[in-house]
Parts: structure tokens; sequence; C-alpha cells
């Protein structure tokens, strides 16, 4: 069945929905009314939504806190009130009679507290927070809004959620960020989670994720963190669920229409405090010239003569130059939004605009433009049919930043990569002597093109709900993502100042775009015996994605300054088709003994294209159960601790192998034909099983804590094993390998002020997480820092390390242990026999002991017993706890919002640095400032570089103190702007505020940020570092 | 009543609505085929794709001798025909000295140099097999002739022949290399495809065994190709620039089958003592002229003819070991111990490693300068800039550099030439006593291309003589020959020099005498891993103890 007809006929059942018309007379109906309003301070509540259960009806309150639903069928409902602030209610019992008004007043209490709050997304209905029998994390608007994400929607749960780990390892604008939940649950494939937004469930082919979604536009962000809330998702969903949604204009009084811009403008600044060497280890004639072997003056830079005693603490002949700070520029930063809302008694929708524009930081990067619109519709028809339309479109475009960073700090720094031609560009050799070339260059003269991207979500939901015991509902969602980049070098660019060739032009353009299309049909039945609540929920998804690659590449072009693939004379080519289709059906028991026993039960089958033909279908599972203590009528701490309550869930989910892995390949080419990857028809996914163990109190309903135990493991990792190679086949996809995890989570949070004019609220989250490979039944392999090895962490630093003390000393020099010490570096070297490390003999040649091969004075690798480098671990790099603590301040207008977030422990591998240690650029080799009995040559911190082997000097502790976020604002009132003269046209509001990002770091770690690489490897090479942005906003609201 | 009947209706609609979508979305058909790639049954279908995969294994052979950086990043510095500083896939490592221990880590960059070249030489040894396996299976190989023409032509007997030469190609090239290797008939081949034959299992062969199991292959190739058929490889699917025809390809093979004995030889000791009158009579029977491939991008790139000719910071240079022996005694800047009986290499060898710098040539080899130092020679050229770390160790530096072709992509690459045929005869007659008829065969590049005077059976003893020792003193015949051979045989590939310098001697001490099993396939078979190499270490080259083109054992 193709995609069109699958796209046809859930469509057309969706809208069919609709056909199912109410049978019910509204001359019969009844109508309930009633005010909503503040319990404490007895003020009315606007944009208070109102539903009542089993039915599609719903109401908002208005600014008088004035609700009114019609056409309501007489009978005993259950009503809910629920608005972002506020501890949801429900009124149960609630007799509607025909043909007169029923009068419902109710009271709200003030929260911010996370439990009481609803949970939409880890179950098929929405359960009180309080009910919730596992862990879920969320963060709502005003904790998003405040401080709009720059790069990625995703980021804005940083250090809010427990159990998140994000890290921005690039600060290029227009990436995004590693998302991880927990633990890594994969050895060889993917740990990001499954990201659903308003209900449409993201391409899992795509990469662009977290960048393309609009951080403005938010409502909530939902994180259901591990297998046994994600059970409901199944086989994608053993990395956890990021549900965001999207503001809709219900959350307005009701007969509302709201019309708000809001800009931000500001820069991006880089941070520059990477420490390079401003001295040279080069000879010098007496007259401060360079020289030759041969002793004559020389300005031949690749001919000068090493300085006999090695020490790089010679000046330069002339001027220097600080390039780091040359090639940093702060980059403009601006967003614009204007969005048009209207919340009427049976309609609300959103539509809105957003333009983000911002800058690299650096030079000469022209940075990243988005614009996105949505659109997101709710209509009720009656009082049994609803049906909702969300509509999103996003289109960007990332400028290709040079990421030279290692050639720009490798420059000498008597060389100003800043030098300028007559036309005001930069060199391409700044000095014609250094074959280097100048990135600066490269990015104002070449073309090195453009990532261009668009997004486009869409989802129409219907619901039926024909009895008040029973609802049909519908979800049809579509996900395209388009990519497309070009490179292009003009014929006659010099492709390489070394090689003095030039390029005989070349074009590139690659495309890729994804379909994803996912509908599903849910069948809820709700039903109360005595206490007892029971819902039950049936649903079938249907799922289908494809991917399609294509690239063309043209070079030796034929005329000159004609970037078009005609112009050349040959061609090159690349093409990839993916298709994933997947199904599955579920069931979900929920049960509720009079709010204090809560038992959900999941059982879902899934059957996806992505198994093997042998293993088609998968089963997963979820049994989930809380017990309130607070609810018994034995409850001793009632008044003190409102809420106590313990649950435990223990649920299964999936990872899915990628598309090619089943399949037995052979790899055509050009003509050429090879065997690649032996296919297994038995490939099944992996399973995590996850057990969550959970305490939860609130107390005097102003404070919550929330702790969690989580264990989780993961079999049947799908993984590549290496084949013996008389087979022809590189490798096979097996199952194979385990992955244990064990998280401790916190999150506190408190309503420490709650006045009219001033409030005060905090949430403090904590989390450490710990992995280790617990089974790996192939060949241990080395990753980037890892080594695939049973017993190994998956973020663990695996290499190898300088000898420190004597019992570093390698065996094969046991007995020479007087001729070693251990030097002001802490290394421990050859000295020889009655020598000292001050003795400076480093001009010795190399000394072969016992078969060993020592410089003098330098320091030593370890060695195993069988005399080979040891190798072990070094670090690793996930946090031994995260800790975030996220403040809110209002006085009267004022708000002020502040994010602190701390990393402590875990390591960061320092490659930049051990690059520059190996260009001798570091300033760790400037000798300048040292006495002359501490100097070391520069082949000293050669030999620390280690032929760039992992080498633990290069672990760095990754602990880090960040002030993370930033706001103040103030909103002026339609009073006070009509005070100022605005007279009649004065707008609803206006709100002024300063916004700083990343703006302040402590830490110990070296490099440009300990923000570095990915969530499991800690790896900063050269990365585009994070910039600080400071920004002024103004919103205005009609 | 009428409540419960509604009802009812109601339950039935949406009854049937959740039925009917369930069942919609439900039937799907999970079976998704992959249309990137093949699989065997795909690729093998065919007769024009069994062709293809017959033809194309010549490429895998090219790129792994000349465009994969695994092997021409280290193995030319290793072998001393070369020198550079940069340190990918662990040149530096492997080249720098006093040598150390082959690291045969899979963590290590260096063990790419064995993994990749085990890999490969074994897939085109096992899709050999395949090709071999389909034909007597049954599957006629019609597939057209040439590009104009469309006619289906019976090429099943040239498939046959070329599976086989790439069979032995495979085998001979992993004997070469590796200290062992498995042996694999068609029969085990099918079984381990079919999942019913474990390769972990089979027992490896020496690499004596594996030797002359590529020579049985190739003798059966060349059985075929010297049948009366007439048969022509089109340039697209077999050598991909360049047609061959059978004629050719038997004295292609001929020349590989002298390869085979003669690189094979491990040691001077080992090639004294190969049957040379064999070695005769397949060089006899070897390409009378040089097999010329023209570079083409995409059809045939050569890496490492770009990365010997490169000047930037990962250029190579040529290795003084190679052309330091043409050196000639005389003052010259730079070079304060040179004097009329001292050369440059000779006081260059003589000082620690900390201390050789670059040096200038005086040689009347014209291979490698013009009439002065600082001119180019038809195969090198003069550099006069180092662009090379001088913190990795300035012995590495040169001035010299190689120019005889500098695209990898343009012009040809000589991939089997006549020359080397000629100076393995040579060799083969010296040791077989006839040391004029050695000269002779000397004497065709020596003369002609080094516009060197020629030489005899006694050698080159005059004032200017070429090579000389590190000694200063005057190379012998069969240094000539060494000294002829490294010369003529630098730049065809990143492999051929090093079989052929350990065969010679003339390898640094402590270098790597053959690879071990490649790391990922001991762990694949469930074998240890083990290493070789270094000063002292097993299977590597022992501190010289006599005077040689390349190594004084006062220095050593």
């Amino acid at each position: 069945m193709g995609t069109r007809k699958l796209v046809t006929m859930a469509f057309g059942l969706a809208l069919g929905l609709s056909a199912f018309t109410p049978t019910r007379s509204h001359a019969q109906s009844g109508t309930l009314v009633g005010t909503v309003t503040d319990a404490s301070s007895g003020q009315p509540i606007a944009a208070v939504q109102i539903g009542v259960q089993g039915t599609t009806r719903g109401a908002t309150s208005n600014e008088a806190g004035r609700y009114t639903i019609a056409n309501l069928s007489p009978g005993t409902y259950t009503v809910t009130f629920r608005r972002v602030g506020y501890t949801p209610v429900s009124r149960a019992n609630v007799n509607v009679q025909a043909g007169q008004p029923t009068t419902l007043d109710v009271g709200l209490a003030v929260s911010v507290l996370r439990l009481q709050s609803m949970v939409v997304t880890a179950t098929s209905d929405p359960i009180e927070g309080v009910k919730s029998p596992f862990t879920t994390g969320r963060v709502t608007a005003e904790d998003i809004k405040s401080v709009p994400t720059t790069n990625s929607a995703a980021a804005a749960i940083q250090g809010k959620v427990a159990g998140v780990n994000i890290i921005r390892g690039s600060g290029q604008p227009g990436d995004g960020v590693g998302v991880q939940l927990r633990t890594p649950q994969n050895i060889k494939k993917g740990n990001s989670p499954m990201y659903v937004v308003d209900g449409v469930i993201l391409g899992s082919e795509f990469t662009g994720t977290t960048v393309d979604l609009e951080s403005l536009d938010i409502e909530s962000i939902e994180v259901i963190k591990g297998a046994s809330a994600a059970a409901l998702y199944g086989s994608r969903a053993a990395n956890g669920v990021i549900s965001i949604r999207t503001s809709r204009g219900n959350n307005m009084p009701e007969n509302t229409t709201r019309i708000s811009t809001r800009s931000e403008f500001g820069s991006s600044y880089a941070p520059s405090n990477i420490d390079v060497s401003r001295h040279h280890h080069f000879a010098l004639n007496s007259a401060n010239q360079f020289i030759t072997a041969s002793g004559g003056p020389t300005t031949d830079r690749a001919n000068r003569a090493v300085d006999p005693n090695g020490f790089a603490d010679n000046e330069y002949p002339g001027q220097t130059f600080d390039n780091i700070a040359r090639f940093f520029n702060p980059g403009q930063f601006q967003t614009h939004s204007v969005n048009l809302a209207q919340n009427a008694a049976s309609t609300n929708f959103l539509i809105s605009a957003n333009q983000k524009r911002e800058a690299g930081t650096l030079a000469g990067d022209e940075g990243f433009v988005q614009r996105s619109g949505r659109v997101n519709l709710d209509h009720r028809l009656g009082e049994q049919v609803a049906f909702s339309v969300s509509g999103f479109h996003s289109r960007a475009n990332q400028a290709n930043a040079n990421e030279a960073f290692r050639t720009l700090l490798s420059y000498d720094s008597d060389v100003d990569i800043g030098v300028k031609d007559a036309n005001g560009k930069y060199l391409q050799l700044p000095n014609p002597s250094v074959p280097i070339e100048n990135p600066l260059w490269q990015q104002q003269n070449e073309n090195i093109g453009d990532n261009k991207r668009a997004r486009t979500l869409a989802s129409l939901d219907g619901r039926y709900s024909p009895l008040g015991w029973l609802s049909l509902s519908t979800n049809l969602s579509y996900d395209r993502s388009d990519l497309g980049g070009d490179r292009y070098t003009a014929k006659g660019t010099s492709s390489s100042v070394t090689a003095e060739t030039e390029s005989n032009g070349s074009l590139r353009y690659t495309t890729e775009t994804t379909d994803a299309l996912n509908a599903s049909l849910n069948a809820t039945g709700l039903s109360t015996f005595g206490g007892l609540t029971t819902r039950l929920t049936l649903s079938s998804i249907a799922e289908r994605e494809k991917n399609l690659f294509y690239a063309i590449t043209g070079t030796n072009f034929t005329t000159n300054e004609t970037p078009d693939i005609d112009n050349a004379q040959t061609y090159t080519g690349d093409s990839e088709l993916i298709e994933i289709r997947s199904e599955g059906y579920s069931a979900n028991l929920g049960l509720d003994y009079e709010g204090k026993y809560i038992l959900d039960l999941v059982a879902r089958r899934d059957g996806s294209s992505l198994f093997g033909t042998s293993a088609r279908w998968k089963n997963y599972g979820r049994i989930a159960g809380a017990y309130r203590i607070s609810e018994e009528a034995w409850y001793p701490l009632a008044g003190i601790v409102d809420e106590l309550k313990l649950r435990y869930a223990i649920g299964t989910a999936g990872t899915r192998p990628d598309f090619t892995d089943q399949y037995e390949t052979w790899t055509t080419a050009a003509g050429s034909i090879t065997k690649n990857s032996l296919g297994n028809r038995n490939l099944r996914p992996a399973v995590t099983t996850e057990q969550d163990f959970g305490l939860e109190m609130i107390i005097k309903d102003r404070y919550s804590l929330e702790l969690a135990y989580v264990r989780s493991h993961t079999v049947d990792q799908v993984s590549d094993v290496v084949l013996p190679a008389i087979s022809g086949y590189g490798q096979q996809w097996q199952n194979t390998g385990a992955v244990e995890g064990r998280v401790y989570e916190l999150t506190a949070q408190a309503q420490w002020i709650q006045r009219k004019n001033f409030t005060w609220s905090s949430t403090l989250i904590a989390d450490r997480a710990r992995n280790k490979i617990t089974a790996w039944n192939t060949s241990c392999e080395l990753g980037t820092l890892t080594y695939f090895c049973t017993g190994f962490s998956l973020a663990d630093m695996y290499g190898q390390r300088l000898a420190r003390s004597m019992k570093d000393l390698p065996a094969r020099y046991a007995g020479r242990e007087s001729e070693f010490q251990v030097n002001d570096d802490g290394f421990l070297v050859y000295v020889g026999p009655n020598g000292r490390w001050q003795d400076q003999m480093f001009t010795a040649t190399k000394i072969n002991l016992n078969g060993g091969t020592l410089d003098w004075g330098f320091p030593i690798v370890m060695e195993n017993a069988g005399g080979t480098r040891l190798n072990e671990i070094l670090g690793n790099g996930h946090p031994d706890a995260q800790i975030g603590w996220l403040n809110n301040l209002s006085y009267k207008g004022l708000k002020l919002h502040a994010q602190l977030h701390a990393q402590i422990g875990g390591e960061v591998y320092n490659q930049t640095k051990q690059r520059l240690y190996q260009d001798l650029r570091h300033g760790d080799v400037d000798q300048s400032a040292k006495s002359q009995y501490n100097k070391k040559p520069f082949g000293y911190y050669s030999t620390i570089y280690n032929r760039n082997d992992v080498t633990d000097y290069f672990v760095e502790d990754g602990s880090y103190l960040k002030l993370r976020e930033l706001a103040l604002s103030y909103r002026l009132t339609q009073g006070q702007l009509s005070r100022f003269g605005a007279g009649r046209w004065a707008p609803e509001g206006i709100a002024l505020g300063v916004i700083g990002r990343n703006l302040w770091t402590m830490t110990g770690y070296s490099g440009w940020d300990p923000e570095a690489g990915t969530p499991n490897t800690r790896y900063d090479n050269f990365d585009y570092p994070p910039p600080r942005n400071f920004t002024a906003s103004v919103e205005i609201t009609f | 009543m009428h409540t419960l009947t509604a009802t009812m209706k109601h339950l039935l609609r949406c009854g049937m609505a959740f039925g009917t979508l369930a069942a919609v979305l439900g039937c799907q058909d999970l079976t998704v085929p992959n249309t990137n790639d093949p699989d065997r049954d795909r690729a093998l279908s065919e007769p024009a794709d069994v062709e293809a995969l017959a033809g194309s294994q010549f490429l895998v052979f090219f790129n792994r001798l000349t465009n994969r950086t695994a092997v021409y990043n280290p193995v030319p510095l290793m072998a001393d025909e070369m020198t550079g500083t940069y340190a990918n896939d662990g040149a530096l490592e492997i080249s720098s000295e006093p040598r150390v221990e082959f690291n045969n880590n899979s963590e290590a960059d260096v063990s790419s140099m064995s993994i990749f070249p085990y890999k490969e030489f074994n897939s085109m040894v096992a899709s050999a097999n395949d090709v071999l396996n389909v034909i007597d299976d049954g599957l006629v190989i019609e597939t057209p002739e040439g590009v104009i023409s469309t006619a289906l032509t019976d090429n099943t007997f040239r498939n046959r022949t070329f599976a086989l030469f790439i069979k032995a190609l495979g085998q001979g090239y992993l004997s070469m290399y590796f200290d062992s290797a498995f042996v694999i008939d068609q029969e085990e081949q099918r079984k381990i495809s079919a999942n019913t034959l474990d390769a972990k299992a089979l027992p490896l062969q020496p690499s004596n065994q594996v030797r002359d199991s590529a020579i049985a292959t190739m003798k059966q190739a060349i059985t075929l190709a010297d049948q009366p058929s007439n048969f022509n490889l089109p340039a697209l699917v077999y050598f991909k620039t360049r047609d061959v025809d059978d004629k050719l390809l038997s004295r292609i093979m001929h020349t590989y089958v002298a390869r085979f004995i003669v690189y094979g030889a491990r040691t001077p000791a080992d090639r004294a003592a190969l049957d040379w009158s064999l070695v005769m009579s397949h060089l006899d029977s070897s390409i009378t002229e040089d097999f010329t491939l023209p570079l083409n991008n995409p059809l045939l790139v050569a890496g490492y003819i770009s990365r010997i000719s490169n000047s930037g910071s990962f250029s190579a240079r040529a290795d003084y070991k190679m052309v330091g022996p043409a050196d000639q005694p005389g003052p010259r800047p730079g070079c304060p111990t040179c004097d009329a009986a001292t050369t440059a290499y000779q006081a260059w060898i003589a000082k620690p490693l900390t201390q050789r710098n670059r040096f200038d040539i005086i040689t009347p080899d014209r291979r490698i300068t013009g009439p002065r130092p600082d001119t180019a020679g038809t195969y090198f050229q003069y550099r006069i800039n180092d662009v090379m770390d001088p913190t990795r160790g300035t012995y590495h530096f040169s001035a010299y550099q190689w120019r005889r072709n500098t695209s990898s992509s343009t012009g040809n690459i000589i991939w089997l030439s006549k020359a080397e045929v000629d100076l393995m005869k040579a060799e083969a007659q010296y040791f077989l006593g006839n040391l004029q008829r050695a000269a002779d065969f000397i004497n065709i590049s020596r003369v002609n291309n080094g516009k060197l005077p020629p030489i005899t059976a006694a050698g080159d003893t005059s004032r200017a003589c070429v090579p000389r020792k590190t000694d200063g003193t005057c190379g012998s015949l069969l240094d000539a020959i060494t000294y002829e051979r490294t010369i003529e045989g630098a730049g065809q590939d990143a492999l051929r020099t090093y079989f052929d310098s350990r065969g010679f001697g003339r390898l640094t001490t402590g270098t790597i005498l053959e690879l071990p099993l490649s790391v990922d396939e001991a762990v694949a078979t469930g074998r240890p891993v083990y290493t070789y190499g270094g000063v002292g270490g097993r299977r590597a080259v022992p501190k010289c103890t006599v005077v040689t083109l390349t190594c004084h054992p006062s220095y050593d």
C-alpha cells in the first residue's frame, strides 16, 4: 500500500469522525456556569481551561473568571480546571440538568510545583502529576520564554530537568545540541531521544531535529526519561521521549484576541582564553636575525635553524600579533516574532511568525538565518466532536564557517594574519614563507557554501466522544525535512598554496529529504466501579518514512566564474533511498482506587521493516504503580507533608537497527562491485528494561521533593561485528552486548514567596548517572576515546599515562631507579647516574636502556608487563553530578530569571591542547617566564604530545559553574502606558528586558569551554566555541 | 430502551471505526527492499555483474597499493624509499629511529598499515572465488564487447582467467606482506558464504605456503591465457584506463610470479637461496616494455604519487638511504667534513641522529640531479625549503624530491617496469654466476637513464663510482643492482620498495621484516594478537655487521 493511499485513508477517516454527528438533542441540554477565583486572594482568574471528561466540551474563563459551557447533555460529569501556575482541580459528580444552568464555582491554589501539573505524554490520557507512577520532567513556557534558546529548542531543558545531559559542543550558529536522557543505552547506535511535537513524531533519519524547532512558540516540554515511562512508544523509545507542545491560544481568557510582538537585539561574544606561545625556539644571530644551519642569516622560515638549547624563550625579531583576538568578532544577534491568538467558545487558534539571525563570532562567518511560521487551531463541533490542526514551517540558511581553528592558533605570533591588501581583503599568505593558507582569507574569498534546511510539520487530530465513558481519537502527522548544500570552487582558485596548484573548478550540490508520516487511532473507555476508576486505551499506530539523499559533483570546468553543473566536464554522483515501515498495537490500562492506589499497565507489540525478516515483531510492556500514602485515613503528617507518594515502574522499550543493518550488501561504485556487510535475517531491536523507584512529597503546598533511583539494562545491542577477512565481508550486524545504567535524580521546588506583588520560586535539580558495558561478545574496540569492552563505561577515556612517580617506572628500567627523578612538572624523567632534573642535559642524544629509548629529562610513557605501552582508563566524561538552580522573581512589573548550572566532576579530553603541543604553539611551550633551571626544550612538549595517542595529561577536570541564563524585564501595563499619553491606543502591555546567555563560567578547564564534545564523548577538538550572548528585548501585546 | 439502542449503535459505529482504521494501519507490508546496495543474488545474477565483480578487483588492488593512505603514508617511509615528518597512519612512529616494534593494537594509527591490506587482499581472493564458483555453476558470461558494440559475446573464458589472476594476486601479496594467511579454495569459499563453514576454524598457512598457492593459481591463469583464445580485457571493466589482451596479461602474470618469488624473500640469505633459474624462466616470459596505466579521475587515482611529490607539510622526500649512495666525495657548503675522500652521505650516516641535517648530493647520476647539486635530475628535483618539522628529527630531512610524475590523476603511472624486469634478471644472473650478463642487464637503465658509465663484472671501481657504501668505498656488482633497482623502482607503488629492500638488506636496523596477522583478523578469528619489529625484536632487521650501502656497523 502506497504512502499516498495511507494518507488518504487515514485523513479521510479522521475527517470522517465528524460524520458521527451528535445525536443528543440540544433541546434537552443543560449548561454549566461558574467563576474561577484565586483561592488565597479571591481574585478572579482568567484563562483557566475547564474540561468536561467524557466529552469534547470545554471553556476558558474570561477576565472576570467567568465561564459557560452550554449544550451539555443531562448527566453526571467530572469537571477539570487547569491553568499554568495553579494546582489542577477536579470536581466529580457534577450533575447537569436539562433546561437549567448548573453553577460550579472553584477556587484554585497557586502552585508552580511540577508535581502538581498534568502529565500528558507518558500515558494515553493526561494524568495528574501527583498520581503519575513514573518520573516525568516538565518545563513550562515561563521557564523558556524568559531566555529563549538561540540554537535549539531542546536546549531549553538544560539544567532544568534532572537526568538530562545536554552538551552544546559547537557554538557555530545553526548547530544543535547533543541530548541524552539519563544514561546511554546503546554502544553502537544513537542515544538521542525521540521527539514529539504537538503530536507529530519526528522522523528518525533526519539529523536536524533540535535546530529547526522555534522555542518562542513552546508552551511546555515534557521529558519522558527512560524505558519505563516511554514503553508506550515501543521500539524507538529506549532513549526516552521529549514531547514539545506549542501554544494554541487556549490559555487566554475566553473571547479574547491578542496580538503580540517580540524583538531581541544584541551580540554574541566568543571567549579568547587559550594560552599560546609568544616566543620561539629558533636560533638568532647577534643582529637578532634568524639563521640557517650553516649560520647565515635567513628570512626563509622553513630553513631556520633550531636554537641548540631548544628553549622557546627567544623574542621574535619583529612585531608580534594577537591573532586570536583578530579572528573573533562579536556577532550580531536578533530575533523578531509576531503572533496572533484568539480564544473563543468553540475555536481557539494561534498564528505566529518568527525570524532569527545570528552571526558567528568567527570573523567573516555570516551565521544562521531562520524564518518560521506556525498555525495551531482547535475547533469543537458540538458536544462530541473536536479536531485540531497544527502546522509549522521553517526555512533556514547556515553559512559554512571555516572552522580552521587549529590553523589559526598555529600561526607564529610574528605573523599578522589580519593584514589586508589594498582592496581590504585578507592575504592568502600573510607571510609568504609560511606555506599555510590564511583561514580568514578562505572565509572571505572562497565560496565554501551554505547549508539550507526546511522543515514542515503538520498534524490533524480528531476526537469523538459518543458516550460519556468512551472516546475515539485519531491522529495523522507529517514531518517533512529538506536539507540542501552547495560548495563551489571557482576555476583558477588556488587549491593548495603548498602544492602550487590551482583548482579546475568544482561544484557540489547535495539534497536530502525526509518524509515521515504517522497515523494512529485510539479508543479510550472510562469506568468507575465504586472507588475504582479504570481507564483502558487501545491504540493502533502506523509509521511510514522515506529518506532520499542525492549529490552531484561537477569538476573540470570549461569556463571561469560559471557555477553551473553544465559547465563541468566530469561528473560524479551519489544517492541513497531509505524507507521505513512500522506499525504497533498497544493497550494501556490505568487503575485508580480512590486516588490512593494507582496502577498503570502497558502492553505493546511492534512490527518494523527495520527488523530482520525472521524477527519482524517485538513485544514491550510496563507495570507501574504508585501508593499515595498521604491519602490514607491514618496518615499522620497531613497539613505538613500534604503529598507523600511511593512509586515503582518497570518497563521495556527498544532501539531499532538502522535501515541497512539487516541486509547483505555489496557496494557498487564506478562500475566496481565489492562485498560489504553480511546480512542478518534475525536482527532484532535492542531492548532496554528500566526500573524506576521514586519518592515524591509536597510540603505545605509550597515545597516539593522528588527522588528517583533508576536502573536500566539494555540487551541485544545492535553491534557491527568484524568478520574474518577471508569471508570477503567487512562486518555483520548482530545482537550482541549489554549495557547497564544507574541514575539518581533529585528535583526540589519551592515557592518561597507568593504575594500579590512579590513572588519568588526556585527549582533545584541534581543527578548522577553511571553506566557500564556488562557484556560484549565480540572484539573489543577503541572509539574516539572509549574502549568498547566488558566492564568499561561508554564515557570512559581510555589511553596512556605518563610516569609520575617511581612506581610508574617501566619494568625494563628496574634496578636503575636512582637514574630517574620527578621533575617540577610532576613527570618522572631520566637524569642519568647521580643526575638531577635541573642539570639541563637535554641536548644529550637518546639513551638506550634495556631495549628502551629515553631522552634525557623527557617524560616517559608507562608500560605494561610485556614492555608495550600501557592503556587504561584515564577518566570519565560523565559528570559525577549535575546541579541546576533556577530562580524566578517578580515584583510588580519587574521580573528576574536566573539559572545557574554546575557540572561537578567528569573529564574533558583537551585534544586542542594536545595538538597545540604538537605544533609547539601552546602557551606551556613558552619558556620565557621560567628560571633557567626550569626551562624545557620543545622536544619535551613533543614527548608529552605522545604522537597524538590519548594521554592522561590532556584529560582535564570538566567541572564548571555557569550562569547559563539571566533575564531582567519590566512590564508596563496598559494603565501605565495610558498615563504616559498613549491614550486609548495604548497596548495591553510592553515588556522591556535584558537577557544574558552563557554569561559567566567558573572552571579550571584550560580550553575555551568545558562544555565540549558530545554527552558521551567529551572530546574538545578545535570546536567552534559556544558564545556568550547579551541582548535587549521588547515585547508588545495588543 | 431508546437510550440503550442509541448507545449500542454508537458502540457499533465506534467499533467499526476503530476496527477499520486499525486494519488500514495494520495492513502494511513490512518487507522493504534495499535498493541502494545489491545483495549476493543481485550482484551475481547477471553476467555483466559477475564480470564487473571480477574486473573491479584490479581497482581494489591498485587502490590498496597506491591510493590508500594507510599504506602509502607509512610504508615508503619505513622502507627508506621516501622520508617525511608527517605522523598520519603511524608514518612517523614506524619510520623514526631507533625503530620500535610495530604497534598491532587496534587503537594505534599504525595498525591500519596491517588491517586494510589484510582485509582487501583477502577480499580479492574471496571475490575471485565467488566468480569462479558462479562460472563453475554454469553461468555463461555473455556481455557486450566494447562500449559501442552491443552484441553479446561469450566472455566466460576471460573472466575465469582474470579471476584466477586476481586470486593469485591477492594470495601473492598476502604472502609477501604477512607472516601467514588463510588459503581458501573455491569450495570452502562457497561454504563460508552459505554460513556452513566457520572461517575461524580454518588453519593459518605460513607465508611460503601462501606464496606457493599463489604461484600455482597464477600458473593456472597463465595456462588459460596462453591458450589460443585471443581475448581482450576492455579498459572500463578490468584495468580501468587501458585495454589488455591475453598475450600481455600472460606477461604481466609471469612478472608477478617473479615478484612473488624474489620479493617474498625476507633477508639477503633468503634471497640468495632462491631458485634463480625458475625466476629467470618467468622473467623470460615477463613484460618487454613498461606496463603503464593512464591516471584519470575518478577511474584511476594514485594518491601515492601526489604525496611523494607534494611540497606541503605532508610531503615526502627521497630518503638519503635511497639516493645517498650516489653521492661523491668533495667539499660543499654545510659539510665541513667533506673532502676529496669523504662524501656528504658518509659524513651524514656517521653523525648521531640528532645532528643529521639535509645535505646536497654531488653525483654523475642524472636521474638524481642535474650538473649541479641544486638542479633537477630526470627522476628527482632539488627543493630549497625543508617544509618539514625539525622537532621530529632533522635526520628525516632531505633536499631531493620525486618528480618523475607528480599528478595523482593525470599522466601515466608505471605499474610494472621493464627496468625492474631487467634488474631482476641481473640479480638472477648474478646469483647464477653470470656476472657479465648481470652487468649487461644493469647497464640498460644505468647508462640510458642514469647517464652513468657502464659497469663491468667487477663492478664500478672508477673514481666517480656509483654506488658507494657508507664508508665511501665503491659498491659491489650486487650493490649496483640494489641501487639501480631502488632508483628505477621508486614511485611505482607504496609496497614494492619495502618488499625488495628487505631481501637486499637495505632496511634500517629494527625495521619489521613482515607483518603479523592483523589485529582485526586475530580478534575476528579468536587468535592472539602479537607483533614483530623494533631494535632487537622478533622478525626485525638485525644490527648490521658489515658496511653496506645503507648502514655502517660503527654507527648502527
